[in-house]
């Protein structure tokens, strides 16, 4: 369960990831680093110095001193990177000199797209301790591993026409890149194969994936019988995970947990998966608030991911806007025991993909996927809403599905927009990527303001 | 303070409906133009009109819209003819510069122990037809990227069929010393080709004065639409080519025994043409001349004087080709920034992100060129009739902050 823009190591330049000399998160009470972190950024970061004035000051608790603050966007992100978010912002000239930062961009279409300061060893300490909150993880990520990565190659940075690369070329340090088309719809049988046997060969102990991705993967070798191998764990991420891909996947790897870890490049890993399939945050490396739905807009639960980074020395965000939402859980405290910062029930899936039912309450990713994702056959869909009440189903199916799925989709649509939606459906043979090379499950057509959404 | 330098063609910016677009808020610099270019209101219109008042196909039907069709679509043929100083029969419509050269690589009938001569920094439309169709010799490069156009006797030999080069590669913005590889071309009783794909928005171009058997050029950078391209050619060179492609439009008489194709250009303008693209296209050159190509390059060769001199100002800053005398640059340099944490693509995506410049960051389907010069990508800035100096300025200073991180 995740839905990050693009997380995973994320060098410039070739496939790779730099590995440097960890950094230390320092182990102070959690609230005492939130302050922290939020008094370093007001007071040096250039970029905040238009907030200072909204804090309520350090008497107040921290909670209540961020939720005085404005929204972080991405836009503020492309306006102001790298010196505005550097305590002190020219530093950045050092950090660049010392080779202990970069910038690196993330893989998003235009709204989403950003440049971000790496410091690597910031980014490996967010992906050990956020490893903690699964055993699965943790048992991987906590000695030496392979990793294979599968995901859009805008995610793994790749400049224009370099063409395919050999699997020597791909693999960096402990870590193999599958994939380098923009659809894994150009995959054909040939592809997935060459991807089977690079696996097969390289015996990784993670395969970190879109999940949407590994599915494609996974069906693809289905049908040419040929068997994956199975890595210790497989750590989901990168995009939505519709149930429709996470059945392909648990179907191709018996076994193997399956973990979402949702994060993103500017924000370092910010939630895990636990044993018990809910999400725990990382509190190591970040504050997470989830900005609840203005009542009659939605489910109350449901709110957007706000993340101010702690600890990072180079890159300091506070109230960041991933562009996501979470539903809380509400029940009693989860099974597995852990009880640091915020659980989560899901991930909702991204703002810009809600589309809304004839009331105008917002419809959520994971609403859709639940309504859709057990339909027989059902391979893929994208729901678009061209009008208040008015909705286009585009769909994928097996072959041999029957028509009838046709009249399966509507239905639910309906159930779930309501009695007024118009719902028609339409069958294509294939469904193309973002320019990003993820898949958009949902969405409106049309401009809307989706800060007039939440509380 | 410096006097404002002059903007003699900034009244057409009012002509580009994109121009007025913003980024987060921030106007937008288009500096891509060698990729694509903005089209100017007098483009959409024609292309719209196409779609609104005439739609039907050209040279086959009896009824008015498609005599209109046909009629657009050839006073096209004969503005692009004209912008060229060529007769209307010696312009096929293709769909770009690529398929120009590739039309002309097939219709020669070259085979594998033939050769054709270029430079090692041909854009790959003006590379690799040659390379597929026979042998492709290219003459070196200097440190720099500028290609050693003097060594071309040398590479000449008795196989050499054809000559090719770019007026002005898109990687260097440089105007090649043509009529020197002309001159050459007629001593040996070659043909020579050139492709005009980034010189043809910047300079008067005179087939006739220029001597070149072949030229191509694209729509999409020349204010036209995308999917349409042009080829000239002399009569009897065009003539001399293999039918590249057979089928509707271009057949005089099929019977049973055979058939007999149409004259050029239409012998090679085979099935339904890209009709509003040549119409479009016809518009861009329209608009071009009535600005007057003398008053484009001028304004070209001021913004590339500009923006040159500015790069070499920036620390870090290392030009494609920077040796080569500023008065036969146009608006166009490609180049690398030294600065730490940066690769050349995560530059052109910042000053996109964050100062709303937009320009074109990668290898510019020039691979051969980026490999010799051990450079993993550069960043490109190409300016149209519409850009300023002031633009030019928006993006060095952009730049210079850049370096100094």
């Amino acid at each position: 369960m995740s839905a990050a823009p693009c997380a995973g190591p994320r060098p410039s330049g070739a496939p790779g990831a730099r590995r440097e000399t960890p950094a230390t998160v320092t182990p102070h009470p959690y609230a005492a680093r939130c302050a922290a972190a939020l008094d370093e950024a007001l007071a040096a970061a250039p970029f905040y110095r238009g907030w200072r004035e909204r804090d309520p000051g350090p008497t107040r608790p921290v909670a209540e001193r961020l939720a005085a603050l404005p929204v972080l966007s991405r836009r503020e992100l492309r306006a102001h990177v790298p010196d505005g978010f550097i305590s002190g912002g020219s530093r950045a000239r050092d950090g660049f000199a010392s080779g202990a930062i970069e910038i690196v961009s993330t893989s998003g279409t235009t709204s989403e797209r950003a440049a971000v300061v790496w410091h690597q060893p910031w980014w490996d300490a967010s992906l050990r301790a956020a490893a903690r909150l699964n055993p699965a993880l943790e048992a991987v990520y906590g000695g030496a591993y392979r990793e294979a990565v599968l995901t859009s190659p805008m995610c793994t940075g790749n400049l224009c026409h370099v063409g395919e690369l050999p699997a020597a070329e791909r693999t960096v340090g402990n870590i193999l890149f599958l994939n380098q088309e923009l659809d894994p719809a150009r995959w054909g049988e040939a592809g997935a194969r060459r991807m089977a046997a690079e696996l097969a060969a390289f015996r990784p102990d993670v395969l970190e994936a879109d999940p949407a991705y590994l599915a494609a993967l996974a069906r693809a070798c289905r049908h040419a019988g040929v068997a994956l191998h199975r890595p210790r764990c497989i750590a989901l991420t990168y995009e939505f995970p519709s149930r429709l891909h996470l059945r392909e996947i648990r179907r191709a790897f018996p076994g193997v947990p399956a973990v979402s870890s949702y994060g993103s490049t500017e924000t370092g890993h910010v939630f895990i998966e636990c044993e018990a399939g809910r999400l725990h945050q990382n509190t190591a490396t970040c504050h997470v608030e989830i900005q609840p739905l203005r009542a009659g807009r939605g489910d109350p639960r449901v709110g957007r991911v706000l993340v101010t980074t702690l600890g990072n020395p180079w890159f300091a965000l506070l109230r960041f806007d991933v562009g996501d939402l979470a539903r809380l859980h509400d029940g009693p405290p989860c099974e597995c025991g852990r009880g640091d910062g915020l659980t989560l029930a899901a991930i909702e899936g991204r703002v810009r993909d809600l589309t809304f039912d004839g009331e105008g309450r917002a419809v959520t990713v994971r609403q859709v996927d639940d309504a859709l994702a057990a339909i027989e056959g059902l391979l893929g869909y994208r729901v678009e809403q061209a009008a208040p009440t008015r909705y286009l189903v585009r769909y994928v199916a097996e072959p041999a599905t029957p028509a009838g799925i046709a009249d399966e989709l509507t239905a639910r649509l309906r159930a779930l927009y309501g009695p007024g939606a118009e719902v028609a459906a339409r069958r294509e043979s294939a469904l193309a990527p973002e320019g990003s090379g993820k898949y958009r499950l949902a969405g409106t057509v049309g401009e809307w303001n989706p800060e007039e959404l939440f509380a | 303070m410096s006097a404002p330098l002059p903007e003699p063609l900034a009244h057409t910016r009012a002509d580009f409906p994109l121009l007025e677009r913003e980024i987060d808020g921030r106007p937008i610099a288009y500096l891509d133009s060698a990729s694509t270019a903005p089209k100017p209101r007098a483009v959409i219109e024609a292309v719209l009109d196409c779609y609104r008042r005439h739609t039907a196909n050209v040279h086959r039907g009896v009824h008015v819209l498609a005599e209109e069709a046909s009629e657009a679509y050839e006073a096209a043929r004969t503005e692009v003819a004209s912008f060229l100083n060529a007769a209307p029969d010696e312009i096929v419509f293709t769909r770009n510069s690529t398929e120009g050269v590739n039309l002309v690589a097939h219709g020669l009938g070259l085979g594998g122990d033939d050769e054709v001569v270029v430079t090692a920094l041909e854009h790959h439309s003006n590379f690799l037809p040659w390379r597929a169709a026979a042998r492709a010799v290219a003459v070196g490069l200097g440190d720099d990227g500028l290609p050693r156009y003097d060594e071309v006797e040398r590479a000449l030999s008795p196989r050499t069929r054809l000559l090719a080069l770019a007026q002005v590669p898109n990687t260097t913005g440089v105007v090649a010393p043509v009529e020197r590889w002309v001159a050459l071309a007629r001593e040996r009783g070659v043909p020579l080709l050139v492709d005009a794909a980034q010189s043809a928005s910047h300079l008067p171009i005179d087939v006739r004065a220029l001597d070149c058997d072949f030229l191509v050029l694209s729509g999409h950078k020349l204010l036209g639409p995308s999917g349409i391209g042009v080829l000239y050619g002399k009569r009897e060179r065009l003539a001399g080519l293999a039918l590249y492609q057979t089928g509707g439009g271009m057949v005089r008489r099929h019977t049973d025994e055979g058939f007999t194709p149409h004259e050029v250009p239409q012998r090679f303008e085979a099935g339904t043409p890209n009709i509003e693209g040549a119409v479009g296209l016809g518009a861009a050159v329209g608009y071009l001349r009535a600005l007057g190509m003398e008053a484009v390059r001028a304004h070209s060769l001021a913004l590339g004087r500009h923006l040159v001199e500015g790069l070499r100002e920036i620390p870090g800053a290392r030009i494609v080709a920077g040796s080569a005398p500023l008065e036969r640059r146009i608006g166009l340099a490609a180049f690398t920034l030294a600065a730490p944490g940066l690769g050349q693509e995560a530059i052109a995506r910042l000053l996109c992100d964050r100062y709303g410049i937009l320009l074109s960051g990668g290898y510019h389907c020039a691979h051969l060129l980026h490999d010799r010069l051990g450079l993993d990508g550069t960043v490109r800035i190409s300016t149209h009739v519409f850009n300023t100096h002031a633009e030019i300025d928006r993006a060095l200073a952009a730049l210079r902050e850049i370096s100094g991180w």
